[in-house]
């Protein structure tokens, strides 16, 4: 008697670390690699959905203004991601965030966004300009601390 | 060369060696034991998914430790299909379920294959969608060449009582879920209505008197209480799927599952992250209480006990009572909310256990209103309630006297001594009456005596269920002579 969700759910909480870790590795090989290396297609798409996470975690579900309507009644759809860390904690768990924040003059909020502008910009480059040299390598470098400390606290197998 | 370096390459060699393992198991596979056409398709996807991950690794090379961990999730999708084999799964039992599949999902592009599992439950999902998700990350988006509409579920049976075929009629919850998805816009719409006021006291008790923090929280708050009670809201559907399809036969292998619980007034629910979604499940208490009363169950068996005592007057059949389960509704339920390393977990316990019996109201008025609206999906039942208090009666009779519960007599002139085949959820509903009358008797052995006395039974039951599908679906020539169609000619003549 197990619900269609719930068979996935294992599943689905490994889909969260392989994530995280794929996203991980990716910012790796960018960050080692120095030279005019291009893409691949595959890495192209880890680093569309780190902007896309840090997205999320930048701007979490508009259900608070939807309160004064029924939250309940939208139906099941899928909500994408559902962070069950504190945003704040996680980012000001990483030193090199708060350092690279304090050097640029960054507020907590604008350093976050910022992260998140650097990946979305070098993500859309064209496809003749997205090579390693061009990456944001600072926020990659920060990106890459912030992840890891995501990923220490998700057992691949279970919560 | 690092060390780091040196594991990595080791263990993508691995996965490799993985991949090529699996992809001999899949070609190992004796395609004649499938107990359906369907587990072949589940076959060919699952054998396209690997050597496009076989090429895409030796191609893009993504992280090994992720491609590992995916290895052992699609190892799981290999293990269904390979557990899909008749060896295990009592035939009749499939072809009944096909043919309720078929009813339902008449049109759409949604076919089912059955496997076995190792757990002591009955579970479905969508296997297409299973493996997409196993393969996201590791193989560039949409190079899975499949069709967009193509959705094979499979449909997990309990291999610890593979004979208990009683048990059979929660398989009527499983399509439930599938149901739900496909009227999940009406479904929502029904629990909007009545979620209203639940939806205003959750909110009040999340913000009253709330830290700056707390108010911070709220958006994912309110997103993840809403996760848990969407789950709710289909495990409920499920259950009204169930109840239509099976009748009070769902009410009893519900309340058998249910033995397995020690804490039926717990609600549960678990939260993950990606996707955001939970799954949560309402109390046994709760379920058996509105299964019980949606479907009339009490009323049902009386008029059973009624008409078997008719028709046998020297075989007393004592029923226990087995729809009496009156605290459901204002019972002392809780709910526990997991993991507990969650940063909400102990918010949204305290909320929801708060809003404990405005919600159970809620799911209640929620629960009639998607039984009506369900009920068209399903189709009617063809007899009356009282047609097959009398048939279960007849079936009682037949297993009482250690025959095949197959054949319900009829009324048709001429038709007298030939009778017509048991319905596949009456056959159901008689084992378990049957079964559970034995089992809470005076006279019942709990030891090898006992043990033989409920195989004999579940063999006369698997017996009924093979008998009345053949049948139904090959009636005999002067049957189908008579039909009017003008053929004269059987199926398979």
């Amino acid at each position: 008697m197990m619900s269609f969700s719930t068979q996935l759910a294992s599943r689905a909480h490994a889909a969260w670390w392989t994530h995280l870790e794929v996203m991980n590795h990716t910012l790796g090989k960018v960050l080692s690699r120095s030279g005019d290396e291009p893409l691949n297609e595959l890495e192209l798409e880890h680093l569309e959905s780190l902007a896309a996470l840090l997205r999320a975690l930048h701007a979490p579900a508009a259900e608070a203004g939807e309160s004064s309507r029924n939250f309940l009644a939208k139906g099941n759809g899928d909500q994408g991601l559902v962070p069950d860390f504190s945003v704040k904690e996680r980012f000001s768990d990483s030193p090199k965030f708060r350092k690279w924040r304090k050097a640029q003059g960054h507020s907590f909020e604008d350093g976050v966004k910022r992260l998140m502008e650097a990946t979305t910009e070098y993500s859309s480059l064209p496809k003749e300009e997205l090579l390693t040299r061009n990456a944001p390598r600072d926020e990659f470098s920060v990106l890459k601390e912030v992840i890891e400390g995501l990923l220490a606290r998700t057992d691949p197998l279970y919560h | 060369m690092p060390a780091a370096d040196v594991e990595e390459t080791a263990v993508l060699k691995k996965c490799l060696v993985l991949l090529a393992k699996m992809s001999g198991r899949l070609a190992q596979i004796d395609r004649a034991q499938f107990p359906t056409d369907e587990s072949e398709a589940a076959r060919g996807l699952l054998a396209l998914g690997i050597d496009n991950l076989r090429t895409a690794s030796a191609q893009f090379k993504p992280s090994p430790y992720a491609l590992y961990r995916q290895l052992l999730v699609i190892q799981q999708l290999l293990d269904d299909v390979e557990s899909s084999s008749i060896d295990y799964i009592a035939w009749p039992v499939v072809s009944y379920i096909n043919e309720i599949w078929s009813k339902l999902f008449a049109g759409k592009p949604h076919q089912v294959f059955f496997t076995r599992w190792a757990e002591y439950n009955y579970g479905i999902y969508n296997f297409t969608e299973a493996l997409g998700r196993a393969l996201e990350g590791l193989i560039p988006s949409g190079s899975l060449a499949v069709p967009a509409d193509t959705a094979i579920y499979c449909l997990r049976l309990a291999s610890i009582e593979v004979d208990n075929i009683p048990l059979y009629a929660n398989i009527g919850h499983e399509l439930g879920h599938v149901l739900f998805h496909l009227r999940s816009k009406e479904v929502t719409a029904i629990w909007g209505r009545y979620s209203e006021s639940l939806a205003g006291l959750i909110l009040a008790k999340l913000t009253d008197n709330a830290k700056q923090a707390d108010l911070f929280a709220l958006p994912t708050r309110l997103q993840k209480i809403r996760m848990i009670l969407d789950s709710l809201v289909e495990e409920l559907t499920a259950d009204m799927v169930g109840t239509l399809l099976m009748g009070p036969s769902f009410f009893l292998s519900l309340q058998e599952v249910s033995w397995s619980s020690t804490t039926r007034d717990v609600w549960t629910a678990r939260m993950f992250v990606k996707p955001g979604f939970a799954s949560a499940y309402p109390g046994f208490n709760f379920r058996l209480g509105l299964v019980s009363s949606t479907a009339g169950v009490q009323e049902a068996f009386k008029d059973v006990e009624r008409e078997y005592a008719r028709l046998d007057p020297s075989m007393r059949m004592g029923f226990p009572d087995l729809g009496g389960t009156s605290s459901w509704a204002d019972g002392n339920d809780r709910i526990e909310v997991m993991p507990e390393s969650d940063v909400d977990q102990r918010v949204l316990q305290r909320v929801l256990n708060e809003c404990l019996p405005e919600a159970k109201k809620a799911f209640e008025g929620f629960a009639r209103e998607v039984l009506e609206l369900l009920a068209g999906d399903v189709g009617l039942p063809e007899a009356s309630a009282e047609v097959v208090s009398r048939n279960i009666a007849q079936l009682l009779v037949r297993l009482a006297h250690g025959i095949p519960p197959n054949i319900v007599p009829s009324n048709a002139p001429g038709k007298e001594l030939l009778g017509i085949p048991a319905e596949f959820s009456d056959i159901l509903q008689a084992a378990s009456l049957y079964r559970m009358s034995l089992l809470a008797g005076p006279s019942f052995k709990a030891d090898e005596s006992g043990a033989r006395k409920l195989s004999e039974i579940e063999g006369l039951v698997r017996k009924g269920l093979e008998v009345s599908y053949i049948q139904r679906t090959y009636p005999p020539r002067d049957a189908a002579e008579g039909s009017g169609d003008g053929s004269s000619e059987l199926p398979g003549d």
